[in-house]
């Protein structure tokens, strides 16, 4: 593995190996973190991309403030934000049995465990709106003043959004915990 | 059912853990796309090291400006190698030639440098002047001369070739070149200056040494806009940032030396974190700690009960009441430092115990102190209003302090009675000491007026 500062020098300079290097070092990790704030994978590699441009252009701005990861992971929440301003036009209605509770929550099974792909799926079938201010809050620990600024939306909005963002994530998970739980017999 | 709190945590954790270190390979054809968008803006911006839509405007300037100039007038001879950062330098010719290990400008890689060995006759090599040699390797970083507004200094490359007439230096004249006047431009292969210290956390002080050079006046440049002309100067960096410190030594208006290093200074994380449950009780709840670091890498807990973690957002259970101090201590890639510390950070649990501070004896004789709370009896009987209290004892004394009562039963108070007669009116003191179900101790002490309603 390349040692971050060796790619930072030289992608100040856009030194073309050192941009590979950055892309090979981190743009898995990167492009996962675009994954929970995208709808398909198609969206995820767009905010990718943006991110990614950004970072090549704007590494200046690094200048060592904190971990790089760190500073990648800002980069790509912010091109996420920025695409989904972009991209809001486009309403999604929310079933109403998507807000059914199940008959039993996932969180009283401990034995209950969610694979990253289930959970990626999870985030991939929110509302854009749910999806961002869940990521924000919950993943990113943005507050609400924060995420309202962010968004252009009312404090008020940012929560009853995060808390029905959450009754539709539990409902899917306990869907989904319950189908795990089918005996493999039954799927045959 | 699973309470709201832990709900909402529970799927914090769940997505936060579940999805870390996740990585997915970017399709096959999306790194050809980036690259096309990094071309294309890179040919719209001003980057020194590509070629650009500058560069390109720079050579349709050039080529327009030297025709014009070859077709007016035919003298000026246009010599782009001779970039002299000291016009007076570059009149040298038969002075010229260094001889020995100190070439001019070139910093490190000196290697290339002699071509003539020292003592060898020098006017035979006078007439070339030096222009091989003297094109110093591109990224040399130290050397910073000031460009006297050539076209490549236009387009602002940092990386300067230094001129490349030779200059002498002044341990390795011979003979014949004694008699040069002019000031030298001392070379950069050791450091004209040296730092204290070249990178660090914020705010940095360094201290810098100029090495003895010929010239009269200093002139420091910090990089950070500020400046300085002693010679050895401090200078405090308060914000983070890679700072080019460059000095320059005079002679008169001239510079005859100049060198430049980089300070590194790094910022400081900042430590901030938040206690949940807000108004937690201790040692019943569980306490999760809230880490709104910012800038860190690695974390560190300190609990105050000897308990300690290095998770970014660590729970904590203790296992008795106590006044703990929580410090975390959030540390940055580069070793940088940021610490807070909440003391007392649990309030009070909500148990509690209160006294009233008058009360009226039953004139007709002593009850033993039982009290209850109808109306009629309430303030007959000098006790505490309590919760949550497990053990306790309870003292009178008069002013005197002589000892008058005691009880070790929570139901029994005072009723005014020492030895069957009721007590004159006045202050009496009360002290009280004991434990909360918690294991929280307690001693509390006040007065108490004694009123009789007879007189």
């Amino acid at each position: 593995m390349i040692e971050d500062k060796k790619i930072i020098e030289g992608c100040l300079k856009h030194d073309r190996i050192a941009q590979q290097w950055l892309f090979d070092k981190y743009s898995r990790q990167m492009l996962a973190w675009c994954m929970r704030y995208a709808g398909s994978r198609e969206e995820a590699e767009d905010i990718l991309q943006e991110a990614l441009v950004r970072v090549y252009f704007n590494i200046d701005e690094y200048a060592g403030r904190g971990s790089f990861a760190g500073w990648l992971r800002r980069i790509v929440v912010n091109a996420a934000i920025t695409h989904y301003h972009r991209n809001l036009k486009y309403r999604h209605q929310v079933n109403i049995d998507d807000y059914k509770v199940a008959d039993s929550s996932f969180m009283d099974d401990d034995d209950c465990q969610f694979t990253s792909d289930e959970l990626m799926g999870v985030l991939n079938e929110l509302p854009p709106g749910f999806r961002m201010v869940f990521n924000l809050y919950a993943i990113e620990g943005y507050k609400h003043k924060e995420i309202a600024k962010q968004l252009n939306i009312d404090q008020g909005t940012s929560k009853s959004q995060y808390s029905r963002a959450k009754a539709l994530i539990r409902t899917k998970l306990d869907k989904l915990a319950m189908e795990k739980r089918k005996p493999p017999t039954e799927k045959e | 059912m699973v309470k709201k709190k832990k709900e909402d945590k529970i799927l914090r954790d769940l997505f936060r853990n579940g999805l870390e270190g996740v990585g997915v390979d970017p399709s096959p054809s999306f790194h050809r796309a980036l690259m096309k968008s990094v071309r294309r803006g890179e040919f719209f911006s001003f980057i020194p090291s590509k070629f650009n839509v500058w560069y390109a405007g720079l050579i349709a300037v050039a080529v327009a400006a030297t025709t014009l100039v070859l077709t007016v007038g035919g003298d000026k001879e246009v010599a782009p190698p001779e970039q002299p950062v000291m016009e007076s330098v570059a009149v040298t010719s038969v002075d010229s030639l260094s001889v020995g290990s100190m070439a001019v400008g070139v910093a490190a890689p000196v290697v290339d440098a002699p071509i003539v060995g020292e003592g060898e006759p020098m006017p035979e090599l006078a007439g070339v002047p030096a222009t091989t040699e003297e094109k110093s390797p591109e990224p040399v970083s130290s050397p910073v001369t000031a460009p006297k507004g050539d076209e490549e200094a236009e387009v602002g490359i940092s990386e300067q070739k230094v001129d490349t007439t030779p200059s002498v230096v002044a341990q390795t004249l011979p003979i014949g070149l004694a008699t040069t006047e002019k000031p030298s431009i001392r070379s950069v292969a050791e450091p004209l200056f040296t730092a204290s210290t070249y990178k660090g956390c914020l705010p940095l002080g360094v201290s810098f040494t100029a090495a003895a050079a010929e010239g009269d006046s200093y002139r420091w440049s910090f990089g950070d806009g500020g400046y300085s002309s002693d010679k050895d100067p401090e200078w405090l960096f308060d914000e983070e940032g890679e700072y080019e410190v460059t000095l320059k030594v005079f002679r008169g208006n001239e510079v005859t030396a100049s060198f430049s290093s980089t300070i590194t200074v790094y910022p400081r994380p900042v430590a901030r974190f938040e206690i949940m449950p807000e108004e937690a009780i201790i040692p019943d709840d569980v306490i999760t700690f809230l880490n709104y670091s910012t800038g860190a890498l690695a974390y560190n807990w300190s609990f105050g009960d000897g308990g300690g973690s290095q998770l970014f957002e660590p729970t904590h259970k203790y296992s008795r009441y106590g006044n703990y101090d929580v410090t975390l201590v959030a540390l940055s890639e580069f070793g940088c430092g940021d610490s807070l510390t909440l003391y007392n950070a649990f309030s009070k649990s909500s148990y509690s115990i209160e006294f009233p501070n008058a009360f009226i004896p039953n004139q007709s004789g002593e009850s033993g102190g039982y009290y209850t709370d109808s109306p009629a009896e309430i303030d007959r009987v000098f006790h505490p209003v309590y919760n949550g209290v497990a053990s306790y004892q309870l003292r009178i004394y008069n002013r005197q302090g002589m000892l008058l009562f005691e009880s070790n039963d929570l139901s029994i108070g005072w009723d005014g009675y020492y030895r069957s007669h009721i007590c004159d009116p006045g202050v009496y003191i009360w002290k009280v000491r004991g434990t909360f179900i918690n294991g929280e101790p307690f001693t509390r002490m006040g007065d108490v007026t004694l009123i009789n309603i007879s007189e």
